[in-house]
């Protein structure tokens, strides 16, 4: 289980404690205080004041998704081979959300020939259109052209400038196959060999030394920030910020990241986070409810205010024609159009929360309990035991034998929290799904339950260290988690977790805590916190190696 | 007695070809040889939607040699053990030279767990649909992404893919070192190009002048990759990360090399097959075909003695006659643990039915397809026993005496059959796990006792709890 601020410990006796040190939420407010000035080393960035650990160099490799937008960057939307780009998706799995598999960047050989294959693609609609790589390209050709081609389209692909010595590999490379093939061979095989270099595969996260640790430099930055924030390679107002290293303070950063969050076009990949936070790989009951969630997102986070208060209990949502039919909605939405609406369950309405591909994904009380305990408190729930049956039939047709009667699903589900082996768990989860019972498993609201032709009881007791209260419905639970220090922080966690493209270390805690105690995670401000994680020292400094 | 060792025999009279894999057959005919005798062959289509393979035929996941019973056969596995072959067919090591035994799986994950690691050296592929299209991340693989990927290196068609799963050919290889491992992937082959190569031989012969010019400069294209990926790693501390600089330089070797070294690999399939019009995207039955087609094709080509192949049979892949069912409960036909397969209700009888109607329906296509095989005297499907069990419906879990049974022998084989079920039929109303029968259904072990003895195998006259043979479906 990963421990931060609020995090909750499974003790060897199954009792759940609250494993908190509060006088960690007290510590400074990172992001009020503008600091204009380059940091010559990590400052205590901790929550309580403490030091953070500065997080190691490293290589982090571009996701299939963030390949195929650099290539539609550099070459324009056609370029990438979608099929090759799907092939990578197959090859480079993901294994957990919020991570770009690089724990599993084995670059095996189907690896490889996806790669080669999607940078021969690429290279191909290149040189199909050679004035894109350099003007000069119409003229001809030749050894200069290829050297203002580095310049230009080189240090788009590459995110940095070519070094002296690296554009002479790279012209040298030229001559040795001009030599053997035309003009127009040895330029594809520039082209190629410049896409398949780890500059454009992998994002270095290396540095500068600055006293005992290494600050990244404005070209790494851009490409972390852009990357993380937009899901693409950085814009032409990146590269010049990073020209005129006007990325080097953290309130640079702030301000570089604030103009792409501004821009619901831009911040493609706080999008893709929220992909993840909704367990997207997985199958939507509704193929209409992933556009509805983007819509709702895009509602929430760039017109609304972008509060974590409003993510998890506004009380619309959007509705196209086929969805208005499926969930009875009385309104008309002519074909192809969305629209936005305020259902009648207002109540029962938790912003992201209740909507379908949250609720048809999770598709009972318990799976709903679950996803609001591992993605809003990031308390992991383990399986069911092997030896017990989820089948709700069979413990519905159990029961009816044992009292004689016949029993709602209500009922039988009751039982989980009567069964030893169950109670345990399903007293955590239940509470925390029962306000989505009226839900049902395709994620349409009803206002009665078939079974007893009565309303849905949607009150619950949860009775967590992190969280704990009455809560009437699904929006007073969604109030509730909007409030808890315990949400924020793992919120928190998550987008960083998200930014760096892996899971949380023991060494990250600190660095979360900090992020949690900035105003922007205390206020709610989803997209501000955006801004200050990518602006925190995590992301801009780098530890020394350790062989050096 | 033994049977002598089955021919390789391509036969004409090939009919309509399946939109992936016509073309490779119709190459077959064209290859085709004389042949020496008929085949014996077995095939079995097995639905494991929920008792597993692992633990009921290996007795474990984590079986080992040790004698360990199978739950199901109370087969042991005991020294000498036969690893190219399961527990149940223990029984037929001294013959598995001169017995095509075939066996099939039907869409369940364990497939992935048993076979891999069961070291068949004749195995030809797991190709297991439901990770292919659900679950795609863990590692599934697709037959059309494996031959696509195969006929775009040849033939530079627009279908690329690379993705393979799991392959194990060789018991005590690298990958599949014991029985212990029952319970690991092995990716034995990572690429379509190895696999095929090894039983297929390759289609790889683009060697001319033109292209062997193209590589030389090639070479230098890699080199300058690797150098690139070379200084970057300079960069970097000893680690994890740079650790994965010095994969990937090794797998742009591997490439190269294998780039290199196929172009040189003698053709077998000789001219350019039509492309596959197969989307990975496209659920249909022409996936369930196409991969019939392969198997097909394998034993064919007399490439194994043991095939294994999965075959996904659940409506879940499939465009019809399920259209209508919408959402989670049409997408739960693909899932391991599925409440309509205890066939407790009304609505579920009709539902497994259905899929079962679909299932027969594919098999006997794949039945037509072994009868445009010449072979000796008659045809693939007169030489072959198809047999076909699923679990679904009475005691889902644990029904190993009711398996609904589906038998199509051919007339050169030793089973009278055809010999097929009655679908689900309403017995008594509401008395539990007894409210339906199978009609048609039979002990598991009675389906293999009674395979050993139309192999001739007169000593095997029962496996595991079976009663013995099925009654009245031998020849005399």
């Amino acid at each position: 289980m990963r421990l931060s601020m609020g995090s909750l410990v499974v003790g060897p006796a199954g009792m759940l404690s609250l494993v908190v040190s509060l006088a960690g939420c007290s510590g400074t407010i990172a992001g009020d205080t503008a600091n204009g000035g380059v940091p010559e080393q990590p400052s205590a960035g901790g929550a309580n004041g403490q030091a953070c650990a500065v997080l190691p160099q490293r290589i982090y490799r571009l996701t299939p998704v963030q390949l195929q937008n650099t290539f539609a960057a550099l070459l324009g939307p056609a370029a990438p081979d979608k099929k090759l780009i799907q092939d990578l998706q197959t090859n480079l799995p993901r294994t957990q959300p919020f991570s770009n598999g690089e724990q599993v960047l084995s670059n095996n050989l189907g690896v490889t020939e996806s790669l080669m294959g999607a940078v021969e693609a690429a290279a191909a609609a290149a040189i199909a259109n050679p004035e894109r790589l350099a003007a000069c390209m119409s003229k001809g050709i030749n050894r200069s052209c290829v050297g203002e081609m580095l310049d230009g389209f080189g240090l788009r692909a590459w995110r940095r400038p070519f070094t002296k010595e690296e554009r002479d590999i790279y012209l040298g490379f030229f001559d040795s196959v001009s030599k053997a093939a035309n003009p127009q061979q040895a330029l594809t095989f520039v082209v190629q060999r410049l896409l398949m270099a780890p500059d454009v595969l992998f994002r270095l996260e290396i540095g500068q030394k600055r006293g005992a640790t290494f600050a990244l430099s404005s070209y790494e930055i851009a490409s972390a920030l852009s990357y993380g924030l937009t899901d693409g390679p950085p814009d032409a107002e990146l590269l010049q910020a990073a020209a005129n290293n006007k990325l080097a303070s953290a309130e640079d950063v702030r301000k570089a990241a604030q103009r792409i969050l501004k821009s619901a076009t831009l911040a493609q990949g706080v999008q893709a986070f929220f992909e993840d936070f909704v367990d997207q790989g997985k199958p939507a009951a509704n193929a209409d409810y992933a556009e509805q969630a983007r819509r709702f997102l895009d509602q929430v986070l760039w017109q609304d205010g972008g509060k974590l208060s409003t993510l998890l209990s506004a009380n619309y949502t959007f509705l196209n024609a086929p969805l208005a039919k499926l969930t009875n909605a009385n309104v008309s939405v002519p074909e192809g159009m969305w629209m936005k609406y305020t259902p009648k369950a207002d109540a029962d309405t938790a912003g992201l929360l209740s909507l379908g591909l949250v609720m048809g994904r999770h598709t009972n009380q318990s799976a709903r309990g679950r996803f609001v305990s591992e993605r809003l408190l990031c308390t992991p729930v383990p399986d069911p035991p092997n030896n017990v049956s989820a089948d709700l039939d069979a413990t519905k047709k159990a029961l009816e034998a044992m009292v004689g009667r016949s029993v709602t699903t209500e009922e039988a589900r009751a039982q989980h929290v009567n069964r030893p082996d169950c109670a345990f768990c399903h007293k955590i989860l239940d509470p925390l799904g029962q306000p989505f019972a009226a839900y049902d498993r395709l994620g349409v609201w009803r206002d009665k339950d078939p079974e007893t032709s009565k309303p849905f009881a949607t009150s619950a007791t949860v009775d967590l260290p992190t969280l704990s209260g009455e809560v009437a419905n699904a929006r007073a639970l969604g109030l509730k988690l909007a409030e808890s220090q315990a949400v924020r922080s793992c919120f928190a966690g998550q987008v960083f977790e998200y930014l760096q493209g892996r899971k949380q270390s023991e060494t990250d805690e600190c660095h979360v805590a900090a992020l949690a105690a900035t105003r922007a995670a205390v206020d709610g401000d989803v997209l501000g916190l955006f801004a200050e994680t990518v602006a925190s020292e995590a992301f801009r400094f780098r530890a020394a190696p350790r062989d050096q | 007695m033994l049977f002598k060792r089955r021919a390789l025999i391509k036969g004409l009279g090939l009919g309509a070809a399946s939109p992936l894999l016509g073309g490779l057959m119709g190459r077959i005919i064209s290859d085709a040889r004389a042949a020496s005798g008929p085949s014996r062959r077995f095939l079995f289509l097995t639905q494991g939607n929920a008792w597993s393979h692992s633990a009921d035929l290996l007795g474990s996941t984590a079986a080992t040699n040790t004698g360990k019973k199978s739950k199901l056969f109370s087969a042991r596995y005991a020294s000498p053990t036969d690893f190219d072959l399961p527990a149940w067919a223990q029984s037929f090591a001294p013959y598995k030279n001169d017995v095509a035994l075939w066996f099939g799986l039907y869409g369940y994950n364990d497939s992935l767990t048993f076979f891999p690691n069961h070291g068949m050296d004749s195995m030809l592929l797991t190709a297991n649909f439901r990770q292919t299209f659900d679950e795609p991340a863990a590692g599934g693989i697709s037959i059309d992404r494996f031959l696509g990927k195969r006929l775009q290196q040849r033939y530079g068609d627009v279908h690329q893919s690379t993705n393979m799963g799991p392959f194990c050919s060789t018991y005590k290889s690298a990958a599949c070192p014991s029985y212990d491992d029952a319970a690991k992937l092995a990716p034995c082959y990572t690429s379509p190009v190895k696999a095929y190569a090894a039983y297929f031989g390759s289609v790889m012969n683009v060697s001319t002048p033109a292209v062997e010019k193209t590589l030389v400069d090639k070479k230098s294209l890699f080199d300058g990759m690797v150098d690139d990926l070379n200084r970057a790693r300079m960069k970097l501390a000893a680690g994890a990360d740079r650790a994965k600089l010095d994969q990937a330089i090794e797998s742009l070797r591997e490439f190269e090399r294998k780039a290199t070294g196929l172009t040189k690999t003698p053709s077998r399939l000789g001219e350019k097959p039509p492309a596959p019009t197969l989307d990975d995207t496209t659920m249909n039955r022409d996936v369930v075909r196409a991969l019939a087609d392969l198997s097909v094709l394998v034993q064919g080509y007399e490439l194994t003695h043991v095939s294994h192949l999965t075959l996904n049979g659940f409506a879940y892949f499939s465009e019809d006659p399920w259209k209508n069912l919408a959402g989670p409960d049409f997408n739960n036909y693909g899932e391991m643990h599925n409440g309509l397969f205890h066939s407790r209700t009304d609505a579920a009888v009709t539902e497994c039915a259905k899929i079962h109607k679909y299932v027969a329906g594919e098999i006997a296509w794949m039945r037509k397809r072994m009868d445009e095989f010449a072979e000796g005297s008659g045809t693939m499907g007169e030489n072959t026993v198809m047999i076909w069990l699923t679990n679904s419906g009475l005691r889902h879990h644990n029904g190993f005496d009711a398996q609904l049974l589906f038998m199509l022998a051919g007339k050169n084989t030793r089973v009278k059959a055809p010999y097929w079920p009655d679908f689900f039929t309403r017995e008594v109303p509401d008395e539990g796990d007894k409210d339906f029968v199978l009609k048609g259904s039979q002990h598991m072990g009675a389906a293999y006792a009674t395979l050993a003895q139309a192999a001739d195998l007169t000593d095997v006259t029962k496996f595991g709890k079976g009663e013995g043979t099925i009654k009245d479906v031998l020849r005399a």
